[in-house]
């Protein structure tokens, strides 16, 4: 029993130590997106759930998937554990007490990995929207040059357009000549172009793009948006590890607490007693009484 | 011999029109409109006959500053030419600048390189 007991004390006094110390038990498994940059093709949505799916094919998905397994039967674990603590007495009650402490040392172990696999998503994550974002870039240079010529060329093409018919009008009652076969498929052409432009103004998935002020977001924006996100999802898991940190100390105090209660069940209340030896003096007696 | 040269150069604008509309929209305008001013200019030619070619011309350049306006491949091939005939609208693009100031394209080419009737009359000779 003493033994026992003994055993005990030691594992709460270890978990004490080690859940001050909280070392980071991030797995090595890993996440090496094989996605590439013509996503950036896909509308910012499908952009999102592009990425995703391919984490999800990824070890460290299914690793991250185990973990929250092991998670959510470990908090069941304590929640009954926790319940049932007030049915126990004695010897029962400090078994349990230890069950409980392990328990919890076993479920902060287990959360600090996921929040350093959680950290690895992320930074994954980060970097592939970090390359996207050099890659619009450069499109971007490359695509201002060309909308100063589209501008122009549009420019161009909607004063032409304005007085299209009354030129044909024109061409025609001046020259008294029917059209050429080109200016009768050029009219025929732009009317279906004109027709075909307004459906796509008017289609709804034209209608889902993102704004910022009612003018339509660019690709560069929405990346730099969704890397906010990313950062800001990096600052909670940092917030969330010093959350863990306060949990371990608390834990560390629950087992010192247990350590104590262990000492006191084992030596009784008045606490441990050194034993006593024989000194001469204590036996003079014997010798002077004649 | 004179005839023959002017039914040749006529075939061979047609020709280029047609065939390479697409790759030299530009240059073919260019080069339609260049005759067409050269037969406003010209003097050896009667009134009619400035007329009657002016009328052609009128058709053709309509049809070629449309090919300008809808050709793609000038962002590409020569983006600086066509965004300097773009820039310069009244003059690449006669026939719709004309169709606008309801002008015909020789009084807008003529107003347009300051040729105006009054510009004329107050115009002196000299050296």
């Amino acid at each position: 029993m003493k033994r026992t007991i003994r055993h005990t004390l030691s594992a709460a006094l270890l978990a004490a130590t080690t859940l001050t110390s909280l070392p980071a038990m991030a797995s090595q498994t890993s996440w090496s997106p094989s996605i590439s940059e013509k996503i950036l093709m896909l509308p910012s949505e499908h952009l999102e759930t592009a990425i995703e799916q391919d984490f999800d094919r990824s070890p460290l998905a299914s690793e991250l998937g185990s973990l929250e397994t092991n998670i959510s039967s470990q908090i069941n674990f304590l929640s009954q554990v926790q319940n049932d603590l007030d049915l126990y007495d004695g010897e029962q009650r400090l078994e349990a007490r230890h069950q409980l402490i392990a328990g919890k040392r076993d479920y902060i172990e287990m959360m600090g990995t996921q929040i350093d696999l959680k950290k690895k998503r992320l930074a994954v994550k980060l970097e592939i929207y970090e390359r996207l974002m050099r890659k619009a870039r450069q499109g971007a240079a490359t695509n201002s040059q060309s909308a100063s010529f589209d501008a122009a060329r549009n420019a161009v093409a909607n004063r032409a357009s304005s007085v299209d018919s009354s030129l044909r009008e024109d061409l025609f009652t001046n020259t008294m000549m029917p059209e050429t076969d080109f200016a009768k498929a050029y009219a025929d052409n732009q009317a279906a172009i004109s027709q075909l432009v307004e459906a796509i103004n008017t289609h709804p998935s034209q209608q889902n793009t993102s704004t910022i002020d009612g003018e339509p977001m660019s690709r560069e924006e929405e990346l730099r948006l969704t890397i906010h996100d990313i950062q800001s999802q990096l600052a909670i898991l940092d917030m969330e590890d010093e959350v863990l940190g306060y949990m371990a100390k608390l834990v560390a105090l629950d087992a010192k607490a247990f350590s104590l209660d262990l000492a006191e069940y084992q030596y009784g209340a008045d606490g441990y007693a050194p034993a006593v030896y024989n000194s001469p003096a204590n036996n003079l007696q014997i010798f002077i009484n004649r | 011999m004179k005839r023959l040269f002017a039914l040749s150069a006529a075939v061979i604008c047609l020709v280029g029109v047609t065939a390479t509309a697409k790759a030299d929209s530009l240059q073919n305008l260019e080069r339609e409109r260049a005759i067409a001013v050269s037969k406003m200019l010209n003097a050896d030619i009667s009134v009619a006959q400035r007329s009657e070619y002016m009328m052609a011309s009128w058709r053709r350049l309509t049809d070629l500053e449309k090919m300008v306006i809808n050709d793609k491949s000038l962002k590409s091939s020569s983006p600086a030419a066509a965004l300097r005939a773009f820039n310069s609208y009244e003059l690449t693009f006669l026939s719709h600048a004309a169709a606008e100031k309801k002008q015909k394209i020789t009084q807008h080419w003529a107003e347009t390189v300051g040729l105006s009737t009054s510009d004329l009359l107050v115009a002196r000779v000299g050296r």
